[in-house]
């Protein structure tokens, strides 16, 4: 068969692109931007503004979405993530070899070096500080597991011979995927209902201990997201290696 | 209607054409996956987007915002930001899976252009007893 | 009994987390890991299933009722689907026990158990963004199992059809994502039976738009035609039982979102029936095109693919008949093509086991004298696929037909006598080859736990072929749900 030229290709490409995306340009200005839907009674946000820092006890709205009322969502958000950090680590196993060496490349410098080891303890300090503080200002499990991978990311390109345990990522990343299931099953055993944050009166709302069962929840995913965005970095280290 | 609908929602569906037209017309494999981010960023502003209401802030109640506990009437819809949330860790772990499939692509025929790839057709390998 | 159903999603949740402890500190048992959590998941259907006979089994999660928390509302049809489902993956895993070694097969189980994981919580959600969730479970499930190559297979199919899956799995994942936000800012909800309840009310070219989206989505979910060009990719490179989920448990979910979305949620809100007309010709020609590509393949892998593909557009052209008939022939031949599909990819991956590329038809020869077993089961899967009676495939046909005479659609008749024809011919060359026995064969045994396997599905093919009566009450909720929305937005306010 003969190879069509990128023109005749690309011809048919932009016309369904541009008919696609312009059917939804046309069907999301009929909604419009920026107009109150809120506030009428109808709208299921109506309720997550009214009683959301009385019904869950957290103070940043977005996390009492994210960890009580959509909570089963979050649980498939981390599955998904646990399915890539996985599927990841299997597929570079099945890579075929092609034979080539890779150059390892320059040693890291001295500044690299030791500025590393210097900001590596203060990026996890403040991974941290953003997971425990989910319910209390932006961010959370998801943001601060991302923060804290890239310490260790910083700490591979720091020390590129370094040893890791991947034994201790994956052990951390279960546990931590079991207790998030572990306290949505509190849940169904005292009221019947999985992920029902069962204290969330628990504590003065606006400060560290408050909101419930939402921070351990955020603690488990900030645990989770950690370890398994640093199995990713470290499985693809192990590729190029 | 403030025109403002039309700056935004044009954007992302500029941005959703050009990561459609990508996947549809490059047969090189990272090229594709660009679009498929490019397509992923889309949605996800276009979830954000849809959340925003004029002239009012982050859904967050502190000491430090001056929001009362019920904040009905101040802020934007929190539901479609925890939706952004999901999509986003979704969007990388598709990325992720994409990118090592084709360096497995890469590996194991040389080529990261994805020839006939309508129906798999051609490049009918000869079948042997 | 009822068993809350959130234990369908959590169990197997529990495994998977469990798989990496267990591959530390016991490594031989984490490969079983997975399949404990099917046995869980199997168990709790088992408990629910004789609720779905009174309607749907409910429960809420996070402490707050629709539509603010999620609910799961798992209707009989979801149940009935969810059912076969865990069957089918069950039947994957459990016939690899034959003591052999297989490099990956903890990952690889994981992976089966996930996409069915997903596939499930797809049908049983009652919230459309937790639909899009567990639609991603599925997918990244099924990038991963479509990247696991055969045991000897040195071609590198498998990538090619891993990725190529992955990059138009995305698409398809996030065009279903605009239309979900599209379907958020015009009704302000998420639930879906309270954005079925919403749409008529909401402007008809932003529903066609969300119609357009959800259709591309998971119209490639679903393997339909022109949106079907990665399927046979998959299938070419990928192991046996990777065929079978995609075939009857990741694009069967697919399918139930389409037509779940389509013909509840979205067609009120569109002209009369134009949803369904257009769903209807889709299906057709996907089946026709199924049927023909099958019969002019070579390779048996997609030979199997292409005939899956085809009965995805036979699915969805007799749902969308959109008549009491249509719909109950549908589901039984649902039914026929998750029962009578694994057979046949199970045998033909037994049988071409040791091709290091695509398997000939010619691999097949001889079989019922070289593995009598083989033989005699992929038999039945053939006629039983074609629609011998008695088989669920022959009731769904006839009733199929007799809704397709009754509607006067000549044209759809003629399409599927053609298409059945096709069928006829390439099943017929595959059982030529099987009872070919001119030529001498190696003897060959059917390792145990396939063969109790294929038995036991065929077991069930005869069963529901004899005695379909018991499944009457239950189809009679699937046709209440597909034909009328009201009753399925009733269900949803649990």
């Amino acid at each position: 068969m003969m190879e069509r030229s990128t023109i005749q290709r690309s011809l048919p490409a932009l016309a369904i692109s541009i008919l696609i995306a312009g059917t939804l340009f046309l069907a999301f200005v009929e909604i419009g931007f920026g107009e109150n839907k809120v506030d009428s009674e109808d709208a299921v946000a109506n309720r997550y503004i009214a009683n959301g820092t009385t019904e869950t006890g957290s103070s940043n709205l977005v996390t009492s979405v994210v960890v009580n009322y959509r909570g089963f969502d979050t649980l498939g958000e981390v599955t998904v993530l646990f399915l890539a950090a996985t599927g990841v680590g299997a597929m570079i196993n099945l890579l075929p070899e092609d034979g080539k060496k890779r150059s390892k490349g320059p040693k890291p410098s001295l500044i690299m070096t030791q500025g590393g080891m210097l900001a590596i303890p203060v990026i996890a300090l403040f991974g941290t500080y953003v997971f425990l503080h989910g319910h209390l200002s932006p961010g959370g499990g998801f943001q601060g597991g991302v923060i804290i991978a890239t310490a260790f990311l910083l700490y591979l390109i720091a020390k590129p011979d370094a040893k890791t345990s991947h034994r201790t990522l994956s052990l951390s990343e279960s546990l931590a995927g079991l207790s998030f299931i572990g306290i949505g099953l509190i849940g169904l055993a005292v009221s019947g209902i999985f992920l029902d944050n069962v204290i969330e009166g628990f504590g003065v709302l606006g400060e560290l201990v408050s909101g419930g069962l939402l921070p351990l929840i955020y603690i488990a995913i900030g645990i989770k997201v950690g370890s398994e965005m640093s199995g990713l970095v470290e499985k693809m280290r192990g590729d190029a290696s | 209607m403030n025109g403002y609908e039309w700056i935004f929602y044009g954007g992302i569906m500029a941005l959703m054409a050009v990561g459609i037209w990508a996947i549809l017309s490059r047969r090189n494999l990272i090229k594709a996956i660009m679009g498929l981010v490019i397509i992923e960023t889309a949605v996800n502003l276009l979830l954000v987007a849809v959340g925003y209401v004029n002239d009012r802030s982050a859904p967050i109640v502190n000491g430090d915002t001056g929001l009362g506990d019920s904040p009905v009437g101040e802020v934007v819809d929190p539901l479609p930001q925890a939706l952004v949330l999901t999509a986003i860790v979704i969007g990388l772990a598709t990325t992720a899976l994409a990118l090592v499939a084709a360096v497995g692509y890469f590996r194991s025929t040389g080529t990261l252009e994805l020839k006939s790839f309508t129906y798999g057709r051609t490049d009918e390998t000869e079948v042997k007893e | 009994m009822t068993v809350d159903p959130v234990l369908l999603i959590v169990i197997p949740l529990v495994a998977a987390f469990l798989v990496p402890i267990t591959s530390i500190f016991m490594k031989g048992l984490a490969k079983w890991i997975p399949l404990l959590g099917l046995i869980g998941m199997a168990v709790v259907m088992a408990l629910d299933f004789g609720d779905l006979y009174d309607g749907p089994v409910t429960s809420i999660t996070g402490g707050f009722g629709p539509p603010w928390g999620i609910s799961i509302i798992m209707t009989p049809f979801g149940g009935l689907l969810a059912t076969g489902m865990i069957g089918v993956a069950l039947f994957v895993m459990i016939s690899e026990i034959d003591g052999k070694k297989r490099a990956h097969q903890t990952v690889y189980n994981t992976m089966v158990m996930m996409a069915t994981t997903g596939a499930v919580g797809m049908v049983i959600t009652g919230d459309i963004f937790n639909m899009f969730v567990f639609l991603e479970i599925t997918a990244i499930a099924g990038v991963v199992l479509a990247a696991i190559p055969r045991d000897g297979h040195e071609k590198g199919l498998n990538w090619r059809g891993a990725a190529v899956y992955a990059l138009v799995g995305g698409v398809a994942s996030f065009l279903v994502l605009a239309g979900i936000a599209l379907l958020y800012g015009a009704t302000s909800t998420l639930n879906i039976y309270q954005i079925a309840e919403r749409i008529e009310g909401v402007d008809t070219f932003v529903v066609g738009a969300a119609f357009l989206t959800m259709f591309i989505g998971l119209g490639i979910e679903s393997e339909l035609f022109p949106l079907n060009g990665w399927a046979p990719e998959v299938y070419r490179g990928s192991k046996w039982g990777t065929g079978s989920l995609f075939s009857g448990v990741i694009g069967k979910a697919g399918l139930l979102a389409l037509l779940r979305i389509s013909f509840v949620v979205l067609s009120p809100g569109l002209e009369n029936g134009i949803v369904m007309d257009i769903l209807l010709w889709v299906g057709a020609a996907t089946y026709l095109f199924g049927e023909a590509a099958a019969f002019s393949s070579k390779d048996l892998y997609r030979v199997l693919g292409y005939s899956s593909i085809g009965v995805f557009g036979l699915l969805v052209a007799s749902f969308s008949l959109g008549v009491a008939d249509g719909i109950r022939g549908g589901t039984m031949l649902l039914l026929g093509h998750m029962l009578a599909k694994p057979i046949l990819f199970s045998m033909m991956g037994f049988a071409g086991r040791k091709k290091k590329g695509d398997v000939p038809l010619s691999s097949l020869k001889g079989l019922i004298r070289s593995s009598p077993s083989a033989g005699i089961i992929m038999t039945i899967g053939i006629l039983a696929l074609i629609g011998m009676p008695p088989s669920p495939t022959f009731w769904g046909k006839y009733f199929l037909f007799s809704a397709a005479g009754s509607e006067g659609q000549w044209l759809l008749i003629s399409i599927l006598i053609i298409g059945t024809l096709f069928e006829a011919g390439y099943l017929g060359r595959m059982l030529f080859n099987i009872f070919d026995t001119r030529k001498e064969r190696k003897a060959d045994t059917l390792p145990l736990a396939r063969g109790i396997m294929g038995a036991l599905f065929v077991f069930f093919i005869f069963l529901i072929g004899f005695l379909p009566g018991p499944l009457e009450d239950i189809i009679t909720f699937v046709i209440a749900e597909l034909i009328d929305p009201l009753n399925y937005i009733s269900w949803g306010s649990i």
